[in-house]
């Protein structure tokens, strides 16, 4: 458990690590992740004391705190209309590859998951965040499939209807009569 | 004839030269705007008789977005006259073969059947991408406003703007941002 | 052999008649070959002529409106308004301008015709007509509070 939680940043703990521990330790992402834990290292006299201190995520000091009270998920309470040309908005909910996070990362609600992972992939073929998509590297250009996606298209988002919200009361709505 | 009623002829009855980014912008939406230029509909002066339409200078044609599946779907028809002549071209192919084919087939589709029509098309000057000859930059003083506005790409804000901006989710506590 | 009956079965036609298809010629100057010469082929075709003429006169005032409305349009749009609200505009201001004036106003009296249209915006706006609010703000300075509402 702690040692799959834990990962070691080169960037951050060069200069708390020695160099023994440091070659001790597997490097188990390859990109520079952001260290959950930070090992500190503290010498009282003839003890070592090694702890793992939680660090804060990177996004702490421009977290929109907005109507925590509610029960509501964080998209569903700030009640904006989000586009898929929003890309400061969607790129918070992908990975460094381009791809959607799942819902138990991000915490939305089934709705909001739905619509922003549509308008992610839509914002990845308009070519607003395309550069970190690995297919496009590792495909073959002449076994290509898809070959028309090459160039520029967009999307126009009053296409995409929201997923139904299956929570939502049914309305009734009267057969009218034929005769 | 005073200066100021040269100033005033040369204002309405010259031709200017309007220049056209293509960016990001759908040919077929934009294809009767710059027709409506190369007629000269945009002029109170207007006469279908009179040749008063304006060059318009298209950069960066093989930059034009299509909606959705329409690079796919959309074909144009050419027939060569002989038997068995036909073909029907998917806009992907056409725009591979030539980028400036589909924005001068929107262009030409969407004016005005008439005999001017050629010689029209003849002051449309079409090229893929920004390099322009001198000798036609230098005459352009007017730019049509793009239909689209082009959304900013994630690659167009620097990395402050990135992180300066508001985020509405936070990971959770245990996770290892890849 | 003599017939002396033949040049009674002659059909004596009257002593006017080159006179009378003179008439017609002189209106066949300018049409193509033996269409203006032949006195048959020029019945047929000096009547469809006329009765082109006929039809073209009610055509041509069609033609003069239109071109009109385009030429209003494309001054209407210079100064970035559009011709359906212009019009609306105009009418619930009581401007009753027909299209042939407003069209030489919109080539020969260019701030005259500015000023109409941002009498036309303004009257539209304040009226909340439909689709005013996608042209943007209306121009300032423009007096429409003394318009009596029609």
């Amino acid at each position: 458990m702690f040692g799959r939680i834990i990962s070691f940043s080169a960037s951050n703990l060069k200069a708390l690590l020695p160099a023994s521990i440091s070659r001790c330790t597997r490097q188990l992402h390859i990109t520079a992740p952001v260290a959950v834990k930070q090992i500190i290292e503290t010498r009282k006299d003839k003890q070592l004391i090694i702890e793992g201190v939680y660090m804060n995520s990177p996004r702490e000091e421009t977290l929109l705190r907005h109507n925590e009270d509610s029960d509501a998920c964080a998209v569903c309470r700030l009640n904006v209309e989000i586009k898929h040309t929003d890309v400061l908005i969607l790129s918070q909910f992908i990975r460094k590859d381009g791809c959607m996070l799942p819902r138990r990362i991000t915490g939305l609600c089934r709705l909001q998951q739905r619509r922003i992972g549509n308008m992610v992939a839509m914002a990845n073929k308009a070519g607003l965040m395309t550069s970190l998509l690995p297919r496009a590297r590792e495909r073959d250009p002449y076994k290509r499939r898809k070959e028309h996606l090459k160039f520029k298209v967009y999307y126009d988002e009053s296409t995409i209807k929201p997923p139904k919200d299956p929570f939502a009361p049914r309305k009734l709505v009267p057969k009218d009569n034929w005769f | 004839m005073t200066a100021l009623g040269r100033v005033k002829q040369w204002n309405t009855f010259a031709r200017t030269w309007h220049l056209f980014d293509a960016k990001w912008q759908n040919p077929i939406e934009s294809g009767p705007t710059v027709a409506k230029y190369l007629q000269g509909l945009h002029k109170p002066i207007f006469h279908p008789m009179s040749e008063c339409g304006d060059h318009v200078v298209v950069i960066n044609t093989k930059d034009i977005a299509l909606p959705g599946d329409e690079w796919r779907l959309r074909v144009y028809f050419h027939h060569t006259g002989y038997p068995g002549g036909a073909s029907w071209t998917k806009a992907w192919e056409l725009h591979d073969k030539d980028p400036t084919m589909v924005m001068k087939k929107a262009v030409y589709i969407a004016m005005d059947g008439t005999l001017q029509r050629r010689y029209n098309m003849l002051r449309l000057h079409l090229f893929a991408d920004e390099r322009v000859p001198d000798e036609i930059m230098q005459n352009v003083t007017n730019q049509i406003k793009p239909l689209r506005y082009v959304p900013p790409s994630l690659y167009d804000y620097s990395e402050e703007e990135i992180e300066k901006f508001p985020k509405i989710v936070d990971y959770p506590h245990d996770y290892v941002i890849r | 052999m003599v017939f002396p009956g033949m040049a009674l079965l002659q059909r004596a036609k009257g002593p006017d008649s080159f006179w009378k298809k003179r008439r017609l010629f002189r209106l066949t100057a300018h049409f193509r070959g033996r269409n203006r010469n032949v006195w048959t082929l020029v019945l047929r075709n000096v009547k469809r002529a006329l009765v082109r003429a006929t039809k073209g006169r009610i055509e041509r005032k069609k033609d003069m409106h239109d071109l009109r409305v385009t030429r209003i349009t494309a001054a209407v749009e210079e100064h970035g308004f559009t011709q359906p609200l212009f019009a609306d505009g105009l009418n619930r201001s009581r401007v009753y301008l027909d299209t042939k004036v407003l069209a030489d106003l919109s080539i020969w009296e260019p701030r005259t015709f500015k000023a109409l249209t941002h009498l036309a915006w303004s009257k539209t706006f304040k009226d909340r007509v439909e689709g005013v609010d996608e042209q943007g703000t209306p121009p300032a300075n423009v007096a429409i509070k003394d318009l009596k509402d029609s």
